[in-house]
């Protein structure tokens, strides 16, 4: 059951007003007859409008005189008339006719093209290789050999490890798989020292292989051997190995947050405007006068609307609406000294190779600037590998 | 008085008139009720639009109020800006702010 249809229009309308007595009944009679109803409105107890087909209006005419009510057609719509008056314009027809022809022969080309599962590779990348390998909008896909065209691209990027290519109604749907990339391997073989990250009073040593440079209660600098790879013989050549072990040392880290004092905060004002384009395969024909640079105090909202229907085919029309909202700035302030802190202590916590046990949070202001300070006591492995030469 | 035995008499079902015979057979047999004719069904879809199914006529038609008929039965549906969108033989459908349905 539904309102009227493209089919009823070719049909014929008409809205129809019933008055009398009892104009429901009619109407009863009328879909008892098999009659098609719609849009039916009651505009009081005596009086109803409905719409019904035109071919039906006699027999309606028939079926209110027997209900004692008076018909009356206020309007007429499609039919006979539409269509003689349709006839009258040829070359409406005409392109009406050659749209519908061209319609399959356009599903032969590729006119929207989709690139999925592309993380570290850009999109835009796969699609200029597409095109480099002459596939892209506006392509003639029943010529072309998928298999030899994933080939073509992959011999072209290598970090595709594998993509399949998939035409389905104009749309063009290009599956890709990023390869995984070698890891680097770790040469255990390879001599180094162990130096200290950063400045700090050493409190445990535990030098699993090399000698250990350094002795608890020492203070070490940044850069500084804790232990060495190179181990001195008395009877021969020294030798130089890879020094592992862990150096566990008291630092003190001091880092501050800044955020600016005032912001400025955008709010949505006056009335948003949009314009329209038309884009043709390629071509793309504005309709609007004017440049299509973004308006200054206005975000710009892109919307594109492809002409064709979801996942049967699609056309190279497609419409452009370019929405502006305008904003203005007004100043606010959003400091949060309390989330920053959380913040700072976070990321302290994520780089420190061992744990935090004291630590001090001082807020302050640099001019137009709020400045949050953590200052922390720590104790972590401050041991870190430097490769020889 | 209609008697249906079953069991050889043990259980039967008492019915005062031939009219309830369609309505007891569906709840004994579990057969759904639409199967027999005169049988209404009303689909509401989220207090906005009514599918009345089995429907023999209007009786009452205002913006605030429409009676169906369902033979013996109707259906009174109480609302604003009630209107019927389309009408068919046996069916209707509603639209409008439906604010009460009624069985009787």
């Amino acid at each position: 059951m539904s309102g009227m249809r493209i089919s009823d229009w070719f049909r014929g309308t008409a809205e129809v007003e019933l008055f009398g007595a009892f104009p429901a009944g009619v109407l009863n009679a009328a879909a008892a007859e098999g009659m098609k109803l719609w849009d039916v409105e009651s505009r009081d107890e005596n009086t109803l409008r409905l719409h019904t087909e035109e071919a039906g209006l006699a027999a309606l005419g028939r079926l209110a005189e027997k209900g004692a009510c008076e018909m009356r057609v206020l309007r007429r719509g499609g039919g006979r008339g539409a269509r003689r008056r349709l006839l009258r314009r040829p070359a409406l027809l005409l392109g009406a006719a050659l749209m519908a022809g061209l319609l399959p022969l356009s599903s032969l080309f590729v006119w929207d093209v989709r690139v999925q599962g592309t993380e570290r590779l850009s999109r835009a990348r796969v699609l200029r290789t597409l095109e480099d390998c002459g596939f892209g909008v506006g392509s003639f896909w029943p010529g072309r050999n998928t298999d030899l065209l994933c080939s073509e691209v992959m011999l072209r990027l290598p970090e595709i490890a594998w993509m399949s290519v998939n035409v389905s109604g104009s749309r063009a749907v290009v599956a890709v798989a990023e390869r995984t990339e070698k890891p680097v391997m770790y040469d255990s073989a390879r001599p180094a020292d162990l130096v200290a990250a950063r400045d700090g009073l050493v409190r445990r040593v535990n030098a699993l292989a090399g000698r250990a440079a350094v002795r608890e209660g020492e203070i070490v600098t940044a850069g500084q051997v804790l232990v060495s790879g190179t181990l001195e013989s008395l009877t021969g050549r020294a030798q130089q190995v890879r020094a592992r072990g862990a150096v566990m040392a008291e630092t003190w880290v001091e880092r501050s947050a800044l955020c600016p004092a005032r912001e400025e905060r955008k709010t949505p004002s006056g009335i948003p405007h949009s314009r329209f384009a038309l884009v043709l395969g390629k071509k793309r024909v504005n309709l609007y006068i004017g440049s299509g640079k973004t308006i200054d105090g206005c975000d710009k909202i892109i919307s594109e609307y492809t002409l064709g229907l979801q996942g049967l085919f699609s056309t190279p029309l497609r419409l452009v609406r370019e929405r502006f909202v305008p904003y203005e700035t007004r100043p606010g302030d959003d400091y949060d000294p309390g989330r920053t802190g959380r913040q700072l202590y976070a990321e302290l916590e994520k780089s420190t190779e061992g744990q935090i046990l004291s630590y001090t949070l001082t807020p302050g202001r640099r001019g137009e600037v709020h400045v949050l300070t953590l200052r922390a006591h720590c104790l972590e492995n401050i041991a870190r590998p430097r490769e020889y030469g | 008085m209609f008697d249906y035995a079953e069991n050889g008499g043990s259980e039967v079902l008492r019915l005062k008139t031939a009219g309830e015979l369609p309505a007891a057979l569906c709840e004994r047999l579990k057969l759904p009720e639409e199967l027999f004719p005169g049988g209404g069904r009303l689909t509401l879809s989220g207090g906005r639009q009514a599918l009345v199914e089995g429907q023999r006529g209007i009786l009452e038609y205002t913006p605030g109020r429409i009676v169906v008929s369902f033979g013996r039965e109707k259906l009174s549906l109480q609302g604003e800006g009630l209107k019927v969108q389309a009408m068919n033989a046996g069916e209707l459908l509603i639209t409008g702010r439906i604010c009460a349905a009624e069985w009787g």
